[in-house]
């Protein structure tokens, strides 16, 4: 029987600095018929190991289009993401998953689509992002609706800047008031805020994918339903504190919930029935 | 399986003892409690009719121990720290205790490190001719009699000798070369007729049919939550001495003087500290004392678990209202729900 709380190997590829506080990991597996064979589905998360400081969970912030390496994005807050955030290119980390449900995105197909996320969940909403525009036939109009408390805590400019040049992409950016710069040139105000009166999305045939603290989940699902949309629309994904990712530790259970293992990604219905602080 | 006639427990007791590390409940000098404790004489007298006490603590931490390791990684490659048990025997389990034993069975089901405890282990229960203090196993299906499926032997008194029915291979296959004589015919349905018997003997238990109804239909309110909240002073004794509860945390440690080498250790937890589901963030799912205490007694007591598991999760032996010096274990919550309603 497999050691499930065994991590596997991996060695860190390349380091991206996104902001003062946040790096992107591009990671690959030491094993090689694991990294031959390793898959996952968007919307999927893992648990990375520092040895040493621990595990920390994070959503696999690549597509499943893109293969050769998987991607990871964190920000140093704790013990675990401060240790790794220390590591360099050619260190080895641990990892384990892909672990919890995935985006439906067959059930999208032929829609409209609107990502919506805040500060450091931009990276798993860029997994399914990419997703999309590798399959970019079988989807109508693409949206991203993403905001930072200020310009340097925006993640992945370089690909902000590549969506925004893109005739296909609709790409909405925003900062808290006070974030933004002279040279700024994106909106000022909070992403419920510009979601509702400055993008106004027609909820004709349209989903939405919405990612961000619970705080704005909860203001950008009323904003929505303001304009319109219906529970079955809106689509979320939850990053509860994890140790396992395997319904086993206890951490992410929520009502008769596991985050871990009926997530993480929710319906707003479900999480409707979720008790009010998930 | 077959049922037979054991005279003598303790041709039972030396006959495991011979290729098993044998474990029992015993009392300490100066105390009355029982702990489970290795017990290589053994067996200790007060097993058939006389009062039932259960061991102050389950026997959960012999599977899911308080505190091990879960790898060793050297900086290149795992070393295997699969726990190496020999094989055991806890011998004078009760029925509410091997339910719960049965239950975390599920629960860990593809744990390696519970597995390979587990595994090593032989489950001996005994029935309770008698209610134990604060007991409640008949509520919640859980006793007093041991389950099928539970136990890999099972005794039942009869006078001064026993019903034994084996109730796995397991059991059957640690006791054949006894060649013990089949018990009377009538005795197992004796047994069934006792079991309903001992049963009228609980107390009344309408507050817990009560509080069980009133988790499951969502009718206690945030703020009674937050009452009874008030008197719990996250000790973590209830969920210590729960032996269905499982929650756990992990941790890495480095090893003296190698400078490489760490070590990950997995320790209980408690769903009741405060800092249990708090982000990085600071976000906290149930920074209340009330959001902890309600999910944990819906993780007790909600029907989406016997769904799930085929049972409920509390087995009903009341170890956490004997411990919670905040007086809010499972009869004092139940009390104010009926009372509170």
């Amino acid at each position: 029987m497999p050691n499930i709380y065994q991590p596997n190997l991996m060695t860190i590829k390349k380091v991206i600095n996104e902001t003062p506080d946040t790096k992107t990991f591009h990671l690959v597996f030491q094993d090689e018929e694991l990294q031959e064979n390793f898959e996952f589905e968007t919307g999927q998360f893992g648990e990375y190991s520092c040895f040493g400081a621990g595990e920390s969970t994070f959503c696999i912030a690549s597509s499943p289009t893109r293969k050769g390496h998987i991607e990871c994005c964190f920000r140093k807050t704790g013990k675990v993401t401060n240790a790794l955030f220390e590591l360099s290119e050619g260190d080895t980390i641990g990892f384990r998953g892909p672990f919890g449900n995935t985006f439906p995105i067959e059930e999208w197909e032929g829609k409209n689509v609107i990502f919506v996320g805040g500060g450091i969940a931009l990276p798993p909403l860029r997994s399914v992002i990419w997703n999309l525009l590798d399959l970019r036939d079988k989807y109508k109009d693409i949206s991203i609706v993403y905001g930072a408390r200020s310009v340097a805590d925006l993640v992945y400019k370089q690909e902000i800047a590549e969506w925004e040049a893109r005739d296909d992409v609709n790409m909405v950016k925003t900062v808290d008031p006070g974030g933004e710069t002279d040279d700024w040139d994106g909106y000022v105000g909070f992403v419920p805020h510009i979601l509702e009166n400055d993008f106004k999305p027609d909820p004709e045939n349209t989903v939405v994918v919405v990612c961000g603290p619970p705080i704005m989940i909860k203001f950008t699902f009323e904003a929505l339903e303001r304009l319109g949309f219906k529970q079955d629309q809106l689509i979320t994904t939850l990053e509860n504190r994890m140790k396992c990712g395997l319904g086993k530790c206890g951490r992410c259970n929520i009502g008769s919930t596991y985050v871990c293992i009926d997530g993480p990604v929710f319906k707003a219905a479900e999480i409707d029935l979720l008790p009010p602080e998930y | 399986m077959k049922s037979y006639l054991l005279d003598s427990l303790e041709n039972l007791f030396q006959h495991l003892a011979v290729s098993h590390k044998m474990f029992e409940p015993q009392s300490i000098p100066g105390s009355e409690d029982l702990h489970w404790l290795p017990s290589p004489k053994g067996p200790t007298s007060r097993y058939g009719t006389s009062k039932q006490v259960l061991p102050l603590a389950p026997a959960k931490g012999f599977l899911f121990p308080e505190r091990e390791l879960l790898f060793r990684f050297d900086g290149q490659t795992f070393i295997e720290t699969l726990p190496e048990v020999a094989p055991q025997v806890l011998f004078g389990l009760q029925s509410c205790d091997l339910c719960a034993i049965a239950y975390q069975d599920q629960f860990f089901r593809q744990d390696s490190y519970y597995l390979a405890r587990r595994k090593a282990t032989i489950l001996v229960g005994f029935d309770c001719l008698t209610p134990c203090d604060g007991g409640f196993c008949s509520t919640v299906d859980a006793g007093p009699f041991v389950r099928d499926g539970s136990a890999d032997l099972i005794l039942h008194p009869k006078g001064n000798e026993w019903l034994l029915i084996p109730a796995s291979e397991q059991g059957l296959n640690a006791i054949q070369t006894l060649n013990l004589p089949p018990a009377p015919a009538e005795w197992r349905a004796e047994r069934e007729q006792q079991q309903a018997e001992v049963a009228k003997m609980f107390p009344t238990d309408s507050h817990i049919r009560t509080g069980i109804e009133r988790i499951n239909q969502a009718t206690i309110s945030a703020e009674q939550w937050q009452r009874l909240g008030l008197q719990c002073l996250t000790c973590s004794g209830c969920t210590s001495l729960c032996p269905t509860c499982s929650c756990f945390t992990t941790f890495d440690t480095k090893t003296e003087g190698e400078s490489n080498t760490f070590v990950r250790e997995r320790c209980w937890d408690s769903c009741l500290y405060e800092a249990f589901q708090r982000e990085t963030s600071g976000h906290n799912p149930s920074k209340e004392a009330g959001e902890r205490l309600q999910r944990y007694w819906f993780h007790k007591f909600s029907d989406h678990y016997v769904d799930e598991f085929g049972r409920y999760g509390c087995i009903g032996c009341g170890r956490c209202e004997e411990t919670c010096p905040g007086g809010i274990g499972v009869h004092s919550i139940m009390r104010r729900l009926e009372k509170e309603s």
